[in-house]
């Protein structure tokens, strides 16, 4: 078990005999290692002394019969001596890399970042443009539906089914059936939870409004808080509420944080018309200027990068 | 304690027998090819530093033979027949009839009236033969009768006086530089590298350069007076004469040239900063600051200013292509001579590559050579190009003495741990196994 052709019995005590002497401190037994005729790497000593050891305990005590601490020890000495000499040849590569090398892979290295982080990007905007692209499939017939009789059926239907999802509700009745909306909905009561003078004032003689027809000048109309609305939407909301976001997705929430920066509160204290107004004009400024900051920050580091590729090529 | 390898179990505590009482301290020896240092171990400077060379007149000893002079006070006097010679060769003891009578005079002089109460540490090159080492141990043991001895590398030594037990050891000395890898406290010996490109040499390249300019050297001890000359204009000095027979021999006159030329070593010479190797044609307009030309004063007054010569005298210990030649001034081939970058750079191809990196990260520097003026800066440049990669970490010390005198400081501390104790090589044990102990013990 102990006999390897290549490892005489003499040279294998004298390799014990080192790793006593100097405590297994291999890179030293293999600078100080001199057997006749043999050359022996690194990784022959150790792969020999491990192997002996593994052997001995073997032969003392049967793998089987091994207690688990022995097992362990035993499994430590599995020395894998292929692995071993391709893991220092790699470290002996990285360690005698010369600076170019470095630079250069460097270099690679936040290429393959800029790439990685355009492919995400790059991925996500793919699984939006095809959850655009697909819609649901039918898998009943249509037959049933055709005729006049067939279509009120299935008007009934989807405004049943919709009733359970309050979400689809809203969406179904705001945009699709305006006309429906028009007519659950008083057109009056559109300015009663108008704070200030101006929805008092409204409040007031609402309900004549279409009789009474008096041209208002303007500054009356500024002082009765009178508006005109080419479309109105359906409801009864906050006007604070009604504060259109026109920035979207990432943007608004960057908008918001700018915004918060600036010491301006996202909710408007007194949300009057021309504030309301000036406060989405706001928001949209800030929202252009932060998407031209991004485009330009992402330019810049394109002309770093080609710069140094630039760089790399004349040096 | 990782040096050496142990003999006795750590728990045994060492026979007071064997090295005397905690109150008698050990002696520490480090013979140099220029200056021999010794002092008591725990302290941090040799007390006793003298020349390696020695002085002797034939014939005036006792019973007709040689009279020796050691010291520096005595092979300095001016002294009708004096030969000045060297025990010392590459680094070693060449002359084993000497030797031994130098070394009992820095231990003696100034240090321990009775050499039998002391342990003896000597340091050793790498190249230290067989031969040498036995020597050694049978001078310590029959000559001196100390009760105990040891033989250390003084690379090993150097690196313990930065308190690295693994490290890149560069001794810039007189008859060598040397640069050693060391692990754990041992010397690997395959990376072993020396060229004889060390203090020597460049006195040779200055004595070159100052022949090629035609100027010649007169040493101190030949001056009588002399009066302040405008640069480059000739000497006014009166020169001392001796009677027949009376004057100081060749080599007397010799050893005095060197110490003008470690003088100009001092405050004139300079090591090329680098990066890069010494331009063989200065850029246009000359270099800012580094090549400001310095002015040196001779002896007998002629007193001449030095520009580029500065750099071209020293560039041969980086460059050994361009070291400077002249027909009867001695120099290595240059064919054959590693600059300090091949060295460095053969001294680590060997070391194991999980090593390598932990080796780099303590260059240590010493030897009085190292004091070049910006040596470090360029061989810290030279290391950079050896190994662009890893991470090159120099230790030197800004304190010319501990540069001069690392290698004896590591062993003053060496011998002085609780933990080495169990190393010594006592009487008892030398006479039981005879000189070849030291194979054995000293690793
Ligand atoms: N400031 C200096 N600049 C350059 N060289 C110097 C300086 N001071 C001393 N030297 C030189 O250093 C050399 C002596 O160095 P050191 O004392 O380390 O050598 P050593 O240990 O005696 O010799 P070796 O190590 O070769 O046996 C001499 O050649 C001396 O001229
Ligand atoms: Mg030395």
């Amino acid at each position: 078990m102990l006999k390897n052709d290549d490892w005489s019995r003499e040279e294998t005590d004298y390799l014990f005999s080192m790793c006593r002497e100097y405590d297994l401190r291999f890179p030293i037994i293999w600078d100080r290692y001199e057997w006749p005729s043999k050359q022996r790497s690194l990784e022959d000593l150790k792969a020999r002394y491990y192997a002996s050891c593994r052997s001995l305990m073997e032969l003392r005590t049967p793998m089987g019969q091994m207690s688990p601490e022995v097992l362990n020890q035993f499994n430590l000495y599995n020395f894998d001596k292929e692995r071993e000499v391709m893991r220092r040849s790699m470290a002996e590569r990285q360690f005698n890399k010369t600076q170019q090398q470095f630079a250069e892979e460097e270099m690679l290295l936040t290429e393959l970042k800029r790439i990685v982080a355009n492919q995400e990007k790059m991925f996500e905007e793919r699984r939006d443009f095809y959850q655009r692209l697909n819609f649901p499939t039918t898998t009943g017939s249509i037959q049933p539906y055709t005729g006049s009789q067939g279509l009120a059926h299935l008007r009934d239907m989807m405004l049943s089914s919709s009733d359970k999802s309050k979400k689809r509700k809203s969406v179904a009745l705001g945009q699709g059936s305006g006309a429906d909306a028009a007519q659950q909905t008083p057109t009056s009561a559109n300015s009663i939870d108008r704070p200030g003078i101006g929805g008092s004032a409204k409040e007031k003689d609402g309900k004549d409004l279409k009789r009474q027809v008096r041209k208002l000048t303007q500054e009356e109309e500024q002082l009765y808080g009178v508006s005109y609305h080419e479309k109105l939407s359906s409801g009864v909301k906050l006007r604070s509420g009604m504060v259109a976001s026109n920035v979207k997705g990432a943007t608004a929430a960057k908008v918001a944080t700018a915004l918060t920066q600036l010491g301006i509160a996202p909710r408007l204290t007194m949300p009057t018309a021309s504030a309301v107004q000036r406060y989405e004009q706001l928001q949209n400024a800030v929202g252009v200027l932060l998407d031209s900051k991004k485009l330009l920050d992402k330019l810049e580091q394109e002309a770093r990068v080609l710069k140094a590729q630039l760089e790399l090529k004349e040096g | 304690m990782s040096a050496g390898p142990s003999t006795l179990p750590p728990s045994q505590a060492p026979s007071t027998l064997e090295y005397g009482g905690d109150e008698i301290s050990a002696l520490v020896l480090d013979p140099g090819q220029c200056w021999t240092r010794a002092g008591f171990a725990g302290e941090d400077t040799p007390k006793s530093v003298i020349p390696s060379h020695y002085g002797y007149i034939e014939g005036a000893g006792p019973d007709g033979g040689r009279k020796l002079y050691f010291g520096d006070n005595d092979v300095h006097a001016v002294r009708a027949g004096m030969e000045i010679a060297n025990p010392m060769s590459d680094g070693i003891v060449a002359d084993w009839d000497t030797a031994p009578s130098l070394w009992r005079y820095a231990l003696t002089s100034r240090l321990a009236q009775d050499l039998s109460e002391h342990p003896l540490l000597v340091t050793e090159p790498i190249w230290n033969p067989t031969k040498n080492r036995e020597k050694t141990i049978e001078v310590a043991f029959e000559d001196f009768d100390v009760p105990a001895f040891y033989l250390a590398r003084n690379a090993v030594c150097a690196g313990f006086a930065f308190g690295k037990s693994t490290a890149l050891i560069l001794d810039v000395g007189a008859a060598n530089i040397a640069v050693t890898p060391v692990h754990d406290g041992y010397v690997l010996k395959k990376g072993c590298q020396r060229q004889p490109i060390g203090g020597d040499f460049l006195s040779n390249q200055i004595r070159t350069h100052l022949a090629n300019m035609g100027i010649s050297i007169t040493p101190h001890y030949q001056v009588l007076s002399k009066i302040p000359v405008d640069v480059g204009k000739p000497a006014e000095a009166t020169l001392k004469t001796w009677p027949e027979g009376q004057a100081p021999t060749e080599s007397f006159r010799r050893f005095e040239e060197e110490r003008v030329l470690t003088e100009f070593k001092e405050c004139c010479a300079q090591a090329w900063p680098g990066p890069g190797p010494l331009p063989a044609i200065m850029p246009e307009g000359g270099v800012p600051n580094v090549a400001a030309t310095r002015s040196f004063e001779f002896p007998d007054g002629y007193n001449m200013l030095f520009g580029l010569e500065r750099f071209r005298m020293t560039e041969g210990i980086f460059t050994p292509r361009s070291m400077l030649a002249s027909a009867n001034i001695p120099h290595p081939y240059p064919e054959h001579t590693l600059g300090l970058k091949d060295m460095v750079f053969a001294a680590m191809k060997d070391v194991d590559v999980d090593i390598k990196q932990i080796i780099l990260n303590s260059v240590v520097v010493t030897g009085a050579g190292s004091l070049l003026y910006q040596f470090n800066e360029r061989a810290l440049h030279e290391l950079g190009i050896a190994f662009p990669g890893p991470r090159v970490k120099m230790l030197a010390s800004q304190i010319p003495v501990e540069r001069r005198y690392a290698t004896w400081l590591g062993g003053s501390i060496l011998a002085s741990l609780g933990s080495f104790h169990q190393l010594w090589i006592s009487k008892k044990e030398y006479e039981e196994h005879g000189a070849n102990i030291v194979e054995k013990r000293c690793k």
